[in-house]
């Protein structure tokens, strides 16, 4: 078959779904959106026509995010979409499904509120490495509307450049091999008890630190970030739900794995993966420190590029299996539910995405407040947390489905009583 | 060296017990509740970048000294949750299906009690399905016009072959409904495509389909339910026509979006 010469579209510009795209329009509806939102907040207000410019100048240099997504007979597509996507102003709580008729049939949301631009995007389109990329991109055109300058380095695409071809790939076929070694069935993990929230709604807690503070902190005891983090969301559930006591199911995070640090590409549609990294508890008690220990072991061993191959590499060869290509999308849909609740959301008790430092251009930085990462309903798990980082400060935000504040609360009261500094914000009141 | 720190300029305001500072237009702490003080405004820039906040006088209810009120309110971040969810209560559609049960029912319910070997309440219900099918799929949400043709074509099919079994009346539906209901939904599909050029593409799809439904009439009277014949040559030999047409006219275009739609 023929491409198109910038794109990895097919004739009559349409792309496939990629591997982890597939499993997201089968399990998303309004208790689950699959969305995530990533946001800059400025330093002034957002002027809304600016914005809407900036937009419609950004999103044709995205060819795989400026598509709506199509159902075929076997598969659902993402087609060109032709018309301009449309700037809001934000109303309702984050990351809520995105309708078909909302946006001239786009699969994302840019809405502003006083000083934030953000962006929400089904996670079918891209992962939040792509989904940063488009926000910078935006963000910069934006600035250089105001007269602010020209910014077209550290992630930002320039505008006025073709798209290239590496940026459209399906990466998890191209880096994907014949040998699956992964298996899905994991222990089932334990899941978080709460008064459970009406599904319109989402709670936002945001907890800003000084990033040096938490690197020293992460340092002594020799472990990233993501380590400290992860661990501690593991403690905090482990004191404030199980109060020390017997679990009927390890407490597992989920942590999502860029590929592209493995991988050299340059991709903008998904490619990350996960790993579930977790810990039994038999009625001992269990310091944080050992927690940690456990945690900063298993991610040694765990974020492998082999084992991570292996992990793909399962999933594009069911993908590519013959039965399951001929099944129409109904059951389709059907079948990859039944799995993702089989496998997916039952293996972990919340999720942890770090998305990472956050760079940009020197000359834009000054524009710039923070940026944020906050993920969508959890759905059947109740929390879910990620973190950021940009210029000296760290974001943790805890996105929620349940009333209670028991474990944000630990959370960040352990941090204060190691010396750092939290500033609280959310979106209630 | 002290240093000041401030927001907006203003402070913020600071839970004793969570020991975090909050940015909120509230005055109660998001984590546990209990009511805010306002920051310890001066922090030591000790060596270790911590210092015991001092903690200070509880806010007065009207907001913070000092701080006028264009600068207090640009603290929230986010806007205040709306109360609609976007759920309606469609009341005349309720109404509806609640008529539609009560006839059926009652018609099922009195055909049963005086029941002699005849069940025309059936002929009701069939009919109230049909009604809610051809009414209800346009109406109730937004479809396309190409998806209305062919489900109210195949409907319209599955009612008439199934009067046609009810009443023993055997032949009329299969053989001369069935076909003609194939040719008028290919015929405005393509008057259709012809009229709004643009928009060819999703139409295909529909065509297509009627196109493959064109040529089930064929089958019904290779296996003898349909006699006369000329009915369904006419409406396989209309269908063949119109695909011939397609691949005449758009060709290669035709071929891709095919496979767009169908591919494995």
């Amino acid at each position: 078959m023929a491409f198109m010469a910038y794109t990895n579209m097919n004739e009559n510009n349409w792309y496939k779904l990629d591997n982890a795209a597939k499993i997201y329009p089968a399990i998303s509806g309004p208790g689950s959106s699959s969305i995530f939102r990533v946001a800059a907040l400025l330093k002034q207000d957002v002027d809304p026509q600016v914005l809407q410019e900036a937009l419609a100048l950004t999103a044709p240099r995205f060819p795989a995010l400026s598509v709506r997504m199509k159902r075929g007979l076997f598969w659902y597509y993402f087609e060109f979409n032709p018309e301009t996507p449309l700037v809001t102003v934000e109303k309702a709580p984050p990351c809520r499904p995105i309708k078909p008729d909302e946006n001239n049939g786009y699969l994302f949301r840019v809405s502003y509120y006083k000083k934030r631009i953000s962006l929400e995007i089904f996670h079918a389109l891209t992962d939040g490495t792509g989904a940063l990329i488009f926000l910078k991109t935006l963000v910069s055109q934006y600035l250089t509307l105001l007269g602010h300058g020209v910014f077209t380095y550290a992630g930002i695409l320039d505008c006025e450049d073709y798209p290239s071809v590496s940026e459209t790939e399906d990466s998890f076929r191209k880096y994907s091999g014949p040998k699956s070694n992964s298996k899905w069935k994991e222990e089932k993990a334990y899941h978080v008890n709460g008064t459970k929230m009406p599904s319109e709604y989402l709670g936002v807690v945001h907890g800003i630190i000084p990033l040096n503070d938490f690197i020293k902190l992460a340092r002594e005891s020799n472990v990233t970030l993501t380590m400290y983090i992860t661990a501690l969301i593991i403690y905090s559930i482990y004191r404030t739900q199980l109060n020390n006591r017997r679990s009927y199911a390890p407490v597992k995070v989920s942590v999502p794995v860029n590929l592209r640090q493995y991988f050299p590409s340059k991709t903008l549609r998904n490619f990350s993966s996960f790993v579930n990294i977790g810990m039994s508890f038999d009625g001992q008690e269990y310091t944080f420190e050992q927690i940690l220990n456990t945690v900063s072991q298993a991610m040694k061993s765990e974020v492998q590029p082999d084992k991570l191959i292996g992990k793909i590499s399962a999933n594009v060869n069911a993908e590519k299996n013959i039965f399951m290509r001929l099944a129409p999308l109904i059951l389709k849909n059907v079948v990859l539910r039944t799995a993702y609740n089989a496998y997916g959301v039952s293996q972990f008790t919340c999720s942890f995405s770090n998305l990472g430092a956050i760079k940009l251009p020197e000359e834009m930085e000054q524009y710039i407040e923070r940026f944020e990462f906050v993920l969508g309903a959890p759905a059947a798990n109740m929390i879910n947390c990620t973190a950021c980082s940009f210029k000296d400060d760290l974001i943790i935000t805890f996105t929620k489905m349940m009333h209670e504040t028991d474990i944000e609360k630990f959370f960040f009261r352990y941090l204060t009583q190691q010396g750092l500094s939290v500033t609280i914000e959310t979106n209630r009141g | 060296m002290l240093r000041l720190r401030r927001t907006g300029g203003n402070l913020l305001k600071y839970c004793t017990k969570c020991n975090v500072k909050v940015n909120t237009n509230g005055s109660k702490c998001p984590l546990c509740s209990r009511p805010l003080s306002q920051e310890p405004d001066v922090k030591l820039d000790t060596a270790d970048g911590v210092s015991e906040p001092i903690m200070d006088k509880e806010i007065c209810p009207d907001g913070l000294a000092g701080a006028d009120a264009a600068d207090f309110k640009d603290w929230s971040r986010y806007p205040s949750p709306e109360g609609g969810s976007g759920y309606r209560y469609n009341f005349l559609l309720r109404l509806f299906i609640f008529i539609s049960i009560v006839v059926g029912s009652t018609c099922l319910l009195i055909n049963l009690l005086t029941y002699e070997g005849n069940l025309w309440s059936l002929y009701v219900i069939g009919s109230l399905l049909y009604a809610w099918v051809v009414i209800g799929y346009p109406l109730l949400r937004k479809r396309k016009t190409g998806q209305i043709i062919v489900v109210v074509a195949i409907a319209t099919s599955i009612y008439v072959f199934s009067l046609e079994l009810a009443t023993h009346t055997k032949g009329w539906g299969l053989t001369y409904v069935l076909p003609f209901i194939f040719i008028g939904a290919t015929l405005v599909i393509t008057f259709i495509i012809l009229i709004k050029r643009l928009k060819w593409r999703e139409y295909t799809v529909y065509q297509t389909i009627m196109v493959i439904l064109g040529f089930l009439p064929i089958i019904f009277c290779v296996t003898g339910l349909a006699n006369p014949m000329w009915p369904s040559i006419l409406s396989a030999f209309y269908s063949l026509l119109t695909l011939v047409g397609m691949f005449v006219f758009v060709d290669k275009k035709y071929k891709d979006e095919l496979i767009k739609r169908f591919h494995i």
